[in-house]
């Protein structure tokens, strides 16, 4: 039975058929050839969308529109660049910090990559950057903005786990800065080395103070997201609209980089994006109704049970699986198909969920910067006009570097689960 | 009036509804959260509304990014197959597609009875109204891709070479 689906799966997907209909129509022929109801498709679907907490990703999907179009990103670069451009190999830092912040604003990676591609890439071009590298550099913007909260992919997978959406947006904080400070050494050193941008500016409190001034709302934006979430005062829906209405006052109102009649158009944007993704988690839930209804769970971790049963041994087999398919899948996809198997596994291995459910994350976000399916690395070759597989070389030891954060995350689970114990 | 320009006026139709629908999702959450901490007066229907706008901004949205060719796939592979199999490879899947759309339109319909006899709890609504978004969208994505199929057909392979990827 699960070599039908994962066939049926492969040749569909693999073959170019969009998801939505790849996995509708391995789910009807699951269904159909295993005697399951085909109503259950259509009901299956209804349930897997009908759920209040998948309201937050049009909010932070809108979030990361209008930060992009609002001058919101290009402020914080400002204050960024403020604060570390005069430092050697400084834009290239600045790059990375900038990803960080934003991936602290808005939801989604490719917005966030988008943002930072689409105002660094010039500025490292004039310091002398190799523009490969530059490229490279801005992509890794969407990895963090993946891991550190607010998240989509943490939405998504704490739909399907069962998990507390809180909890996965706490874990991701240490791992995601860790990422980011890791990157920015590696930024100073390379661009030492090779010397690339060279700068004559100076630090001057002065001017951090005035783009801090400048910034100050647009940074704020996390505070009160994170903030609301964490204090109670409203749900992560909640927070999202509380955070689109908010940049939309800040982005019209203050900054006025946004006009009323833009808007139109932003928000028919975000609809079809959020339409894209709804789709097929809706059907993914039809898949994972099909795989427990058959039983899958429960082979799957018999099978990993049967190699070994000690929990490191099983996290790092586990890990280099996972970095496998974060290169072919999208992350969505893997989260959908994998969280119904991974869930009940961790369990019988006594793998904490939680640090499970970020590793997970981790894992699949390295796989934005590696071909052949990675959005980083597709926005950065967009943005560059840089071949993919030029960048794709560049990216290789930014890639070591994650991995060398992932091992130490996997190896010290406090990593993860220090800032969510705090709370409870 | 040709089938072209129906086809177009729905899309402005959808598209409108979309853009409305998610503006109007932030705004009802926005004032729910606002009514409950200003006024301590929560509204009951603002989950409900909004839960129902999103399941049809969804599956509208679905069609019109269906007509758009930009529904998230995968395409590595079939960027590499020759042109003229690949304009066969992809109106073949277009009809996998629309027969997939038949099982959303069928079954979507069949069980409309059965769940339409339950109520949502605050406005009382029928959860009819919630599924049938579900063969709507089946639909109109279906007539989107059998047009997408007849212009490819009459246009033949060299429509292909044009897009980027599989362009489904």
């Amino acid at each position: 039975m699960i070599h039908y689906i994962v066939i049926t799966f492969i040749a569909t997907v693999l073959l170019g058929l969009p998801l939505f209909f790849g996995f509708g129509f391995a789910a009807s022929m699951a269904c159909w050839v295993a005697d399951l109801p085909l109503e259950a498709i259509a009901q299956q679907m209804m349930i897997g969308m009908d759920s209040f907490a998948l309201l937050a990703i049009p909010g932070f999907i809108l979030i990361g529109d209008i930060m992009c179009q609002g001058g919101i990103a290009k402020r914080a670069v400002d204050f960024c660049v403020a604060l570390i451009g005069h430092f050697r190999g400084g834009l290239s830092m600045v790059a990375v910090l900038a990803g960080m912040i934003m991936g602290g604003i808005s939801g989604s990676a490719v917005a966030d990559t988008a943002a930072i591609a689409t105002t660094m890439i010039a500025p490292m071009e004039g310091e002398n950057y190799p523009r490969d590298f530059s490229a490279a550099v801005v992509a890794t913007a969407g990895p963090l903005g993946n891991i550190i909260p607010p998240s989509i992919p943490m939405i998504v997978y704490s739909m399907t786990s069962g998990l507390s959406l809180l909890d996965m947006f706490l874990a991701g904080y240490i791992p995601g800065v860790m990422i980011g400070l890791s990157l920015m050494v590696f930024c100073y050193y390379t661009s030492k080395k090779h010397g690339y941008g060279r700068t004559n500016a100076r630090f001057s409190w002065q001017r951090v103070v005035v783009t801090f001034k400048r910034s100050f709302l647009a940074i704020l934006t996390p505070v009160v997201i994170v903030g609301g979430i964490v204090s109670g005062i409203f749900t992560p829906t909640e927070a999202s609209m509380v955070g689109a209405v908010y940049c939309l006052i800040v982005a019209i109102l203050v900054y006025k980089e946004l006009r009323w009649s833009d808007m139109p158009q932003i928000l028919l944007k975000s609809a079809k994006a959020t339409a894209k993704l709804v789709v097929i988690m809706a059907i993914g839930s039809v898949f994972s109704y099909i795989c427990i209804s058959e039983g899958v769970p429960e082979m799957i971790k018999r099978f990993i049970l049967s190699i070994s049963d000690n929990k490191l041994v099983i996290l790092m087999m586990l890990n280099v699986f996972l970095l496998f398919l974060g290169c072919i899948l999208d992350i969505l996809v893997a989260t959908i198909i994998l969280v119904p198997v991974l869930v009940p596994m961790a369990d019988a291995a006594g793998i904490n969920q939680l640090h499970l459910g970020l590793l997970f994350v981790i894992n699949m976000s390295i796989g934005l910067l590696t071909p052949p399916v990675g959005y980083s690395l597709f926005v950065a070759s967009t943005v560059s006009k840089v071949s993919v597989e030029k960048i794709a070389v560049r990216e290789f030891p930014i890639l070591v570097t994650m991995v060398v954060i992932l091992i130490l995350v996997i190896l010290f689970p406090q990593i993860t689960l220090f800032v969510p114990g705090l709370i409870h | 009036m040709s089938v072209d320009k129906v086809l177009n006026l729905v899309e402005k139709i959808l598209e409108l509804i979309c853009t409305v629908f998610v503006g109007a999702i932030v705004l009802v959450l926005f004032y729910a959260v606002v009514m409950r901490y200003v006024f301590h007066m929560p509204p009951a229907w603002s989950i409900e509304v909004s839960r129902f706008m999103f399941l049809w901004m969804v599956m509208f949205g679905a069609a019109l990014v269906t007509r758009e060719k930009s529904h998230i796939e995968i395409d590595f592979i079939v960027n590499c197959i020759p042109l003229k199999v690949r304009f066969l490879w992809i109106n073949l899947l277009r009809l996998v597609m629309l027969a997939f759309c038949g099982v959303l339109i069928y079954y979507g319909v069949k069980i409309l009875p059965i769940v339409g006899q339950a109520n949502t709890p605050t406005l009382e609504m029928s959860m009819g109204w919630l599924y049938a978004s579900v063969p709507a969208g089946g639909f109109l994505m279906g007539v989107y891709i059998l047009e997408l199929f007849i212009r490819s057909l009459r246009e033949g392979y060299r429509s292909v070479r044009l897009e980027e990827g599989s362009g489904l």
